[in-house]
Formats: structure tokens, sequence, C-alpha cells
């Protein structure tokens, strides 16, 4: 798609609810870390709520999880989308189950559309011991 | 006294407040891409319809070619 959808949000959380009669989406419990016991953690479930704008007709919206330190790509999630115009935001959300986090560290969380990457944030994975 | 909140919604009316209806909302269920795939893949059920697999009579051992064949007419006299 070109040009490439605008990236009004990237946000990490527990759970996205959407409100069948407003459709509103409530995101539950935002995160930018993640702490574990020991690693491979256990799987855990999150989600990634994406607002994307600017965007004409059909497109292929991926999430990407790659681990910065060995740019392992460990995700990859991929939705079809249709942007009825350039001003309809156009809102998804990627529901990850079973998640392991192999390792401590960094990790990237990018957003891809037609396999662009036009956004990305990062990701901090832990021990419970280091942190505070 | 008269408020818009005590007048009775009407099927089609957009109610008072804020909404995100204008938005365009896609979930989409991990793990795997799941919609790129088709849900209901195009094959043809080999089993006749309103019938389950798992229900198949035993007694019913038909051959394929037969089951699909179409009900032979008979055949009609000719008009004069």
């Amino acid at each position: 798609m070109v040009p490439p959808p605008l990236v009004r949000g990237l946000t990490l959380c527990d759970y996205a609810i959407v409100d069948q009669r407003t459709g509103k989406v409530s995101l539950i419990g935002t995160f930018v870390q993640m702490f574990e016991d020991s690693f491979p953690s256990v799987p855990r479930s999150f989600c990634a709520f994406i607002a994307l704008t600017n965007g004409q007709g059909d497109a292929t919206v991926e999430l990407v999880i790659t681990e910065l330190e060995t740019d392992e790509e460990i995700e990859r999630e991929g939705a079809s989308v249709t942007f009825p115009d350039k001003l309809t935001e156009v809102q998804v959300i990627f529901q990850l189950k079973g998640w392991s986090v192999s390792s401590p560290g960094w990790y990237s969380v990018s957003v891809l559309v037609d396999g662009e990457a036009i956004a990305s944030r990062p990701l901090q994975a832990s021990s419970t011991e280091e942190g505070s | 006294m008269s408020s818009p909140s005590s007048e009775p919604n009407k099927p089609n009316k957009q109610p008072a407040g804020t909404s995100n209806r204008g938005s365009v909302v896609v979930v989409v269920e991990g793990p795997g891409d799941r919609t790129r795939r088709p849900r209901r893949p195009n094959i043809p059920r080999p089993w006749p319809k309103g019938e389950s697999p798992g229900k198949k009579k035993p007694t019913e051992d038909k051959k394929p070619s037969e089951e699909q064949k179409p009900p032979e007419e008979p055949p009609q006299p000719e008009k004069s």
C-alpha cells in the first residue's frame, strides 16, 4: 500500500474488550515489561492493539515479535484488513495465546503493513530476581 | 420537563454519547494466521446431505458412483 498507513497506536495489554453495542475497545492492563520466574517462561496470553489510519483498500497487517539480541523472529501473526477510506481508523487486536519468552532481554514488537515495517516498540523480559 | 434520555429509543437511533462505530475493529486470534485461510474449505462432502459421517449405517454400503447418480425418470409416453 502506497503510502503506508499511519500508526496512531501500538499498545500491549493483558486483555482487550470490544463492546458490541458501541464498538468501543477497552484495553485492560497495559504493560511495557514482563517479569518471569524462569526461562523459558510459562506460556502467557496478551493482546497487541494497533490503530491505523490513512490507508486505502486492502492490506495485510502483521505483528512480528523479534528477540533483539539474536535478531530471531519468534512470533508472527497476520490479518487481512480493508481500509474503507483514508479517514477511517482501522483497529487491529492481535490476541497472542500461549506465548512463552525463551530468555530474558529486549524484544521488539513491530507492525508491518504489506511487508513494510511501519512501527515498533520495545518489550523487556526480565527475571523476577532482577526486578525490584 | 423532558429529557432526551426519557424518550423511547428508536431502533435505528444512535444513542447519545461517545462511540467507536466509525472505526473498523479487527480481532485476530492467535497463534497462527487464521484470517487468510477460508474458514469453511470448499470441499465436497463425501456423505449425503443431512447425514453426519459418524452416523453412517453399516448397511449402507453403496458405491460412490451409485450415490451420485440422479434418480432415473420413467420414460414418458409419446403424445400423439
